[in-house]
């Protein structure tokens, strides 16, 4: 199930909700309510999957509990934690990098003379990116005696489960959001301004992103590309990803504060970074925290010399790319990134264009991004090369292809919504902020983008978000 | 005043969203079915009666009243129409020429790996049943529109007159001819000829998928001239006729042109000669063509026996039989064929005729069909 699509919203979300305001706000009745309807969200997409999120929450709740006691030895308790987390890595591995790794070796085994890898490969499991981690925060934490277990498995397992944020993030660190499970609070307000969010992130998702998509897609799959269709395509899928996942994060956290929880906020305005490292402070905030917490500085972060902590970066974003997506692409996504990071900290945490102008920064940097989004978008190295090549190819002589692909392409409503995007991304207003603090015009928009939304939802099949993919 | 305006917003917001099964509800109601989404109560849920479920959902919700009130407010309609899966794209380029989206993905877009290559081994298969009982195989390969007349799509990206060739359509067909297979490749036949000059009739009919009465008579003249017969004289006659046809694609975009406003067309009817049976019985014919929607035209509805069938009719002085399916001509046609075996007797030829998109299209499905024995 999609938060974008008429069963969510016309029929689970309701549903939930009035469940939900039924039961008594004391004791452990909407927390169970939760839970049920997380499960109930997390296996229409396969119902033999809840089984294996049940038995990770078991696994990752009872360590937990052992993890805090205050009896335990330090060196159990580091036994305990490489159990929990390896636990955890082993369910990542096997539901998403088992297949790439067979491939990889059958790869090699053909040119060896090898026996082949088993042929068993299946779908990704839909949101193990982020319970898994969800998971390791919660051990580390508790190790780190930052957080002591919850006392609940009906709290942990709604955690882990929780349907906002169970397929797509944010990643919620264990610490921080564990204390909201046991109380916190609701009010008209806190519900306005959740719907509010959520109407915006819809609209972001349907009426930005899904109208940009096709756009991203025609340059990508294009069977001949010269250099303005290669950009505008870019363009339009740096656009598309921003507010698909942009969306995706405000519905997200819209949806929270409708059950009393706070998110934090996981993107701001990350195109109007000024640099690599500024961009990274702003993009997927909730990943990134993560992996500098849980990765980098236990790798040694800056600490061990300048030569250390540009292995720490590479290491640290390489795995940060190959979490997206098991292909050797979003390795190479993540090295790029990991390079212009590294290359920023040895010029002393600057970018090189550091004396330009703001707006040629912020450009710059735009540029970088985007030159990476081919990487992550394309769907191999060979493709993503091809589409290098096609963003310097000013020789004008496209085919019948080319020129096909450009009549749908350069077409008005494509170029209106990327002004628009272009035009909300670099304006100053933050969703996040925008709708904690509702005036009578902001609540007219919003239910008006809410119905916008609905409309285009009733007459479309509803289109997946692009980071459930990972 | 402002706590007034947060819970008269909340409950708007949820009233919006409620609308949607209130409204699917009151419709099922009065049409005394049971309340969409009350299956999943019924069925146990795998994947498989979810997925159905889902469908279901989404089938209603095109159908609720609600939903199509809201998409009708001002905007979404320009919205959608630059991608509308359910509604079906078009491409309008320069009125009055429309082309089928799909089909213009077909050439912009890059196909998968081993496009084409399904096809060339189910037509390579049909050949060989075929020359089994002795039959012989001539394949027609009917125009990708957008392909044969590009510069029509958009005259702003319009930079040359040439048709184009998908690679992969082309290295289908040289498969088959390698293997010997008798191929009437009709984008190669149009290519070869001079476009005609402004104020000619075009190939293709500027609002349809298909081609115009011209563009079928060059189809049928190198599909005559494969075939290699002399034509019997005394047979058929023909006669020139002016109608009026509705144009698939204008239909499809929305607001057609009444019938009325449609522009004549000229075009050749074949009847018998006098003292002669009439064109339509093929029972007994020596040549049998399978077909898509491109033998259709011309050949029923507003005119009838002006279509590839009656023309190449016409050519041979001998009736042609047709097997025809709209969009099934990679296929069904032969999966018809194959259910009733006694269309092949005492035929010579099968001109099986399927259309350029199927070559290319990674949706069109190219079983192998057994012929009966």
């Amino acid at each position: 199930m999609v938060f974008a699509s008429p069963i969510f919203l016309g029929y689970f979300l309701p549903l939930v909700l009035g469940g939900y305001y039924l039961l008594p706000a004391t004791g452990p009745a909407r927390n169970r309510w939760l839970l049920g309807a997380s499960y109930v969200f997390y296996g229409w997409w396969d119902p033999r999957l809840v089984p294996a999120l049940f038995a990770l929450t078991l696994a990752t709740f009872g360590l937990a509990r052992w993890l805090g006691r205050a009896d335990l030895a330090e060196n159990r308790r580091r036994a305990g934690l490489a159990i929990g987390v390896g636990l955890a890595l082993v369910v990542l591995f096997v539901g998403k990098y088992l297949g790439f790794a067979f491939d990889n070796y059958d790869r090699l085994a053909a040119a060896w003379g090898w026996s082949a890898a088993p042929a068993a490969r299946w779908a990704l499991p839909l949101g193990i990116s982020f319970f898994t981690f969800h998971a390791i925060s919660t051990l580390v934490d508790v190790h780190r005696r930052q957080a002591k277990p919850m006392d609940s498995l009906v709290d942990f397992a709604c955690y882990l489960a929780f349907f906002p944020q169970l397929i797509a993030g944010p990643i919620l660190r264990f610490g921080e959001i564990a204390p909201a499970y046991a109380q916190r609070r609701h009010s008209w307000a806190q519900a306005a301004s959740g719907l509010a969010l959520f109407s915006l992130g819809l609209a972001k998702k349907v009426l930005i992103a899904d109208t940009l998509a096709p756009a991203a897609d025609l340059a990508f799959g294009a069977r001949e590309l010269d250099a303005p269709a290669a950009w505008f395509g870019l363009v339009a899928y740096g656009l598309q990803l921003y507010y698909d996942f942009g969306g995706y994060s405000d519905m997200a956290t819209g949806l929270a504060r409708l059950f009393g929880f706070s998110f934090p906020r996981n993107f701001n305005a990350p195109y109007l970074a000024e640099s690599i490292t500024d961009f990274w402070r702003r993009w997927h905030i909730s990943l990134g925290t993560f992996l500098r917490d849980y990765l980098y500085i236990p790798l040694g972060g800056n600490r061990r010399g300048a030569g250390r902590t540009v292995l720490n970066l590479l290491i640290v974003m390489v795995l940060g790319g190959l979490w997206h997506g098991a292909a050797w692409t979003f390795v190479c996504w993540g090295l790029w990134h990991g390079v212009l990071l590294a290359a920023e900290r040895l010029l002393g945490g600057r970018a090189w264009y550091e004396d330009l102008p703001r707006f040629l920064r912020v450009l710059a940097t735009f540029g970088l991004v985007l030159l990476g989004w081919v990487l992550f978008r394309a769907e191999s190295l060979a493709a993503a090369g091809d589409y290098y090549a096609a963003l310097v190819r000013f020789d004008g002589t496209a085919g019948a292809p080319g020129r096909l692909l450009g009549a749908e392409l350069f077409a008005a409503p494509h170029l209106l919504i990327m002004v628009l995007g272009l035009g909300l991304m670099w304006s100053r207003r933050r969703a996040h902020e925008w709708s904690g603090q509702l005036t009578r015009r902001r609540t007219l928009l919003c239910l008006l983008l809410l119905l916008l939304a609905l409309g285009v939802l009733s007459t479309q099949r509803s289109t997946h978000f692009l980071y459930f993919q990972f | 005043m402002k706590a007034r305006r947060e819970r008269k917003f909340v409950l708007l917001c949820l009233a919006a969203l409620v609308a949607l099964p209130l409204a699917q509800w009151w419709v099922d109601l009065a049409a005394g079915q049971a309340p969409t989404g009350t299956v999943l109560l019924r069925r146990f849920p795998t994947v498989a009666h979810l997925r159905v479920a889902e469908a279901d959902f989404a089938a209603a919700t095109a159908r609720n009243p609600y939903a199509r009130l809201l998409a009708g407010l001002p905007g979404l309609a320009w919205l959608r129409g630059i991608e509308a899966p359910v509604l079906e794209g078009r491409v309008v380029a320069d009125e009055p020429w429309l082309f089928y989206r799909p089909d213009v993905r077909l050439v912009s877009q890059r196909r998968p790996p081993g496009t084409g290559e399904r096809a060339s081994a189910a037509i390579l298969d049909w050949r060989r049943q075929l020359a089994e009982q002795g039959i012989r195989l001539v394949v027609v390969v009917a125009p990708l529109k957008p392909a044969l007349l590009p510069d029509r799509v958009a005259r702003r990206f319009a930079v040359g007159g040439a048709a184009w060739r998908a690679p992969e359509a082309t290295a289908a067909v040289a498969r088959c001819r390698t293997a010997g297979v008798e191929v009437v490749d009709l984008p190669e036949v149009f290519a070869a000829l001079p476009a005609p000059a402004p104020g000619e009739e075009p190939w293709y009919e500027p609002g349809d998928t298909h081609w115009s009465q011209r563009g079928l008579h060059v189809a049928a003249d190198a599909i005559i001239e494969t075939i290699g017969w002399a034509r019997v004289p005394g047979v058929y006659q023909v006669r020139e006729e002016m109608v009026r046809r509705p144009a698939d694609l204008e239909r499809l975009r929305g607001g057609a042109p009444a019938a009325d406003d449609r522009p004549k067309e000229a075009c050749l009817v074949v009847a018998a000669a006098p003292g002669r049976a009439p064109v339509t019985p093929s029972a007994g014919a020596e040549v049998l063509l399978l077909g898509d929607s491109f033998c259709r035209i011309f050949e029923e509805g507003e005119v009838t026996g002006a279509g590839l069938r009656s023309q190449l009719a016409w050519r041979l002085g001998r009736p042609v039989g047709l097997i025809r399916q709209d969009g099934g001509g990679a296929t069904l046609v032969r999966q018809e064929l194959a259910r009733h075996p006694e269309r092949l007797h005492g035929v010579k030829v099968v001109v099986w005729e399927f259309a350029e998109r199927d070559l290319l299209s990674a949706e069109t499905e190219w079983a192998q069909v057994e012929l009966p024995r």
